[in-house]
């Protein structure tokens, strides 16, 4: 038997027994251990026993010991000292590396800190970190740490805290779980480097919780935020789906909310109420939102600013303020909103917003903004959903607001309909009663006339320039109005002009061919046509396809006999045009005299 | 015409109960002239040796067999005449002529001198197109042995 360590001031002795308990470690000595004491070697130590740290300091180390591990074997290290270290050097700037601590739980006593200090890799895995007291215990990590499986629990209302400071060395922390009832917080501090934060799971952070998370990379995390919680991003890339999780919370503007700043999360808050206030960020929601609920996207900076908002793929119905009273919002780039029902509260102001709408019902709580204020609404037609009034291109809606007196929203109100492939165009507003909008709809058909209804009643008979833009024309708003364009579609116009009303050939021979042309007639009509001609031979005894007539429209012409009855061509384009008869007469071996004959020709639509 | 651009604002106004159509009458006439066409399918006529003192020589072949025709086609009458260059009439021969629809019966012969004479009148009532035949007959008065021959010009000309 090896002896494993030297005990100074310690009650507690570290024993060896001689086997290798874990097959990683299969080369190792490991040493059971039944306290706290210096640990003077490198090695595999096993705690066989619950232990109390009264102590400041549980387990040191010798200067310049590295690769040890502590094995606590399902036991407990109860931290009932203030402030203690389970882990220190002897020296406290003891550069100790490779330290690992495993499979077991650290109770910290009520209001106190537990450090484990390392300055170069300490690994935590398989721990259970826990507390005896009421308020806020802490642990805090120092150095290049990794921490994996760690579980925090409390059983009351108290906080957890892990602080991570890894202000020099990044850090790696995967599979933390945090079950907290009270006023917990997890804060990581990581001021230099990326760090990477895996596989988390933060349930329960109660109270004025917060979790602080900054320059992290996050995948997988799951984080339920309860009320009064306070979660705050920078430079957050959360991967996978849904990233947060806001389960139960019933606070307003003051309760729950998450910071992101530089971020691009996935939000989802099916049941809730909740906040997220971002910068230059992407903002992904999914969910089904309760109607009665707000949502809040935006950032609050320290100027009280909203900007660079992107909100993309909202497949639930969502209640959306991206704007507070006394906050401007300016420079929101594509508000994209996919597929819900929106309910915006909207401030425009001289920078202007655009707001897309893929299939969507956006229904605006509020519209204000400073003078001259800009609001631009798209609507994407290739998108339905269930929110959408499938009878409907889009619904806009208005509902009973006041306009704040300082825009004139209705002078600068521009929609934008996108792909447009129908000939109809519905959408309906609904403004405060009394209210004048000038509508100007941009992306029709060009050059294409337009009848403008207002709930149902045909208005205005507009067309549209060559991009495609119509109007402006007025609405008066006392009720909702459903306006609708619907592409105009005469009906069907003919008009025909002879410009001749006989011809003669005069004295012709048997055995010859003769040509009159030239003959014009005017063509106005805005559909396709048909030409029929019908007549009589001239002599009813003797000829027989005596005549026949041409009718030449640029290169195109036919030729029927003029003794048949049928349709002459078909499907002209429209136009406005002349054609040009031609009439040809062959004489068969007829007797002398004089022959006429009454040639019936027909246009038809 | 003013009565298309007058039907077609009425339709217009009448809206979608109203399916256009626009037609319009022309009047097409013409004038048809008299017209003949007569080509001869025969050029010459041998009595071959014919006795002096005697009468109605058949030519060979014999005008039965309708070898001496010409086609016709007109579509109005007309009138044939003829004469001849006169070497028959001033060496005592004489030269009867008829025109006939059948080669095997006669018409009525006329005898050519150097005159022109009208021989046949058409009687048509519609336009024709077809065959008739002429028919020759020589008589031969007391003149010396020999070979005579004469020229016959046959006019037709619409009535």
């Amino acid at each position: 038997m090896k002896k494993a360590g030297i005990s100074l001031g310690s009650l507690l002795f570290f024993f060896s027994l001689g086997f290798t308990l874990f097959a990683p470690l299969s080369n190792a000595q490991a040493y059971h251990i039944a306290g706290c004491g210096q640990l003077n070697e490198s090695g595999y130590y096993i705690l066989d026993n619950d232990i109390n740290v009264t102590q400041d300091v549980c387990f040191s180390f010798g200067q310049g010991i590295s690769n040890i591990t502590v094995d606590l074997n399902g036991h407990t290290i109860h931290m009932t000292k203030a402030n203690a270290y389970i882990f220190r050097g002897v020296y406290d700037s003891n550069v100790i590396a490779n330290v690992t601590i495993i499979n077991g739980t650290i109770k910290v006593y009520s209001g106190h800190y537990v450090y484990f200090t390392n300055k170069s890799n300490m690994y935590i895995e398989d721990i259970n970190l826990t507390s005896d007291g009421t308020c806020c215990p802490s642990f805090v990590v120092n150095g290049r740490v990794e921490i994996h499986n760690i579980n925090m629990v409390t059983t009351s209302t108290e906080s957890l805290n892990i602080i991570v400071d890894s202000s020099y060395e990044p850090f790696l922390v995967d599979s933390i779980n945090v079950y907290g009832n009270g006023s917990g917080s997890i804060q990581y501090y990581s001021y230099n480097y990326l760090s990477n934060i895996t596989n988390c799971n933060v349930q329960h952070v109660s109270g004025s919780g917060k979790v602080y998370l900054e320059n992290v990379s996050v995948d997988n995390v799951y984080f339920d935020i309860d009320y009064l919680s306070f979660v705050y991003f920078e430079n957050l890339t959360v991967r996978g789906e849904p990233a947060i999780y806001c389960d139960g919370c019933v606070g307003d503007y003051t309760g729950n909310f998450i910071l992101v700043k530089n971020g691009n999360i996935n939000f989802q808050a099916d049941q809730a109420e909740s906040s997220v206030f971002a910068y230059n960020s992407i903002v992904n929601v999914t969910g089904d939102y309760s109607t009665s609920l707000t949502h809040y996207i935006g950032y609050i900076n320290a100027t009280g600013q909203i900007s660079n908002i992107q909100l993309k793929n909202v497949t639930g119905v969502l209640n959306l303020t991206i704007n507070e009273s006394s906050i401007n919002v300016y420079d929101l780039g594509d508000l994209d909103i996919y597929q819900t029902k929106a309910f915006l509260y909207l401030y425009c102001t001289q920078y202007g917003i655009t707001v897309d709408v893929f299939g969507s019902e956006l229904k605006f709580a509020d519209i204000s903004g400073a003078s001259g204020g800009v609001c631009n609404i798209s609507y994407n037609r290739n998108f339905t959903s269930a929110y959408l009034d499938p009878s409907l291109d889009t619904y806009h809606r208005i509902y009973g607001i006041t306009i704040g007196s300082t825009v004139d929203i209705g002078s600068s109100f521009k929609r934008y309909v996108y792909e447009i492939s129908s000939e109809k165009v519905v959408f309906v507003d609904d403004f405060e009663s009394g209210r004048h909008v000038d509508y100007t709809i941009y992306n029709l058909k060009p050059n294409t006339t337009y009848n403008v209804y207002l709930n149902g009643t045909l208005t205005y008979v507009m067309t549209s320039s060559p991009d495609g833009t119509l109007g402006p024309f007025n609405v008066t708003f006392s009720s909702p109005v459903n306006i609708t364009l619907e592409e105009f579609t005469p009906s069907p116009y003919l008009s025909i002009t002879f410009n001749y009303s006989s011809i003669d050939f005069g004295n012709v021979y048997p055995y010859n061919s003769y040509a009159i042309e030239g003959l014009a007639v005017n063509v106005s009509t805005n559909t396709n046509y048909s030409v029929y001609i019908s007549g009589t031979n001239f002599s009813a005894e003797w000829a027989i396809n005596t005549l026949n007539l041409t009718i030449c429209y640029d290169a195109y012409s036919l030729t029927k006999s003029f003794s048949e009855t049928e349709t002459l061509f078909d499907a002209f384009p429209a136009l406005n045009a002349t054609h040009y008869h031609k009439y040809t007469l062959y004489v068969p071996l007829v007797p002398v005299g004089n022959y006429s004959t009454a040639v019936v020709i027909d246009y038809r639509v | 015409m003013k009565y298309a651009s007058l039907l077609s604002l009425l339709i217009l106004a009448l809206g979608l109960v109203a399916v256009p159509a626009y037609s319009d009458t022309v009047t097409v006439s013409a004038t048809v002239s008299p017209y003949i066409s007569v080509t001869f399918n025969y050029n010459a006529v041998d009595f071959g040796t014919v006795t002096v003192g005697s009468t109605d020589n058949h030519p060979t072949p014999d005008y039965t067999t309708g070898v001496y025709n010409v086609s016709i086609d007109t579509n109005t009458n007309y009138t044939v005449s003829a004469y001849e260059s006169g070497d028959f009439t001033s060496n005592g021969l004489t030269l009867d002529f008829a025109v006939s629809s059948n080669p095997t019966v006669d018409g009525t012969f006329y005898t050519l001198g150097t005159s022109s004479q009208t021989v046949y009148t058409s009687s048509l009532t519609e336009t024709f197109e077809g065959t008739e035949y002429h028919q020759y007959l020589l008589d031969v008065g007391d003149i010396p042995t020999g070979s005579y021959s004469t020229t016959v010009y046959i006019t037709y000309s619409a009535a």
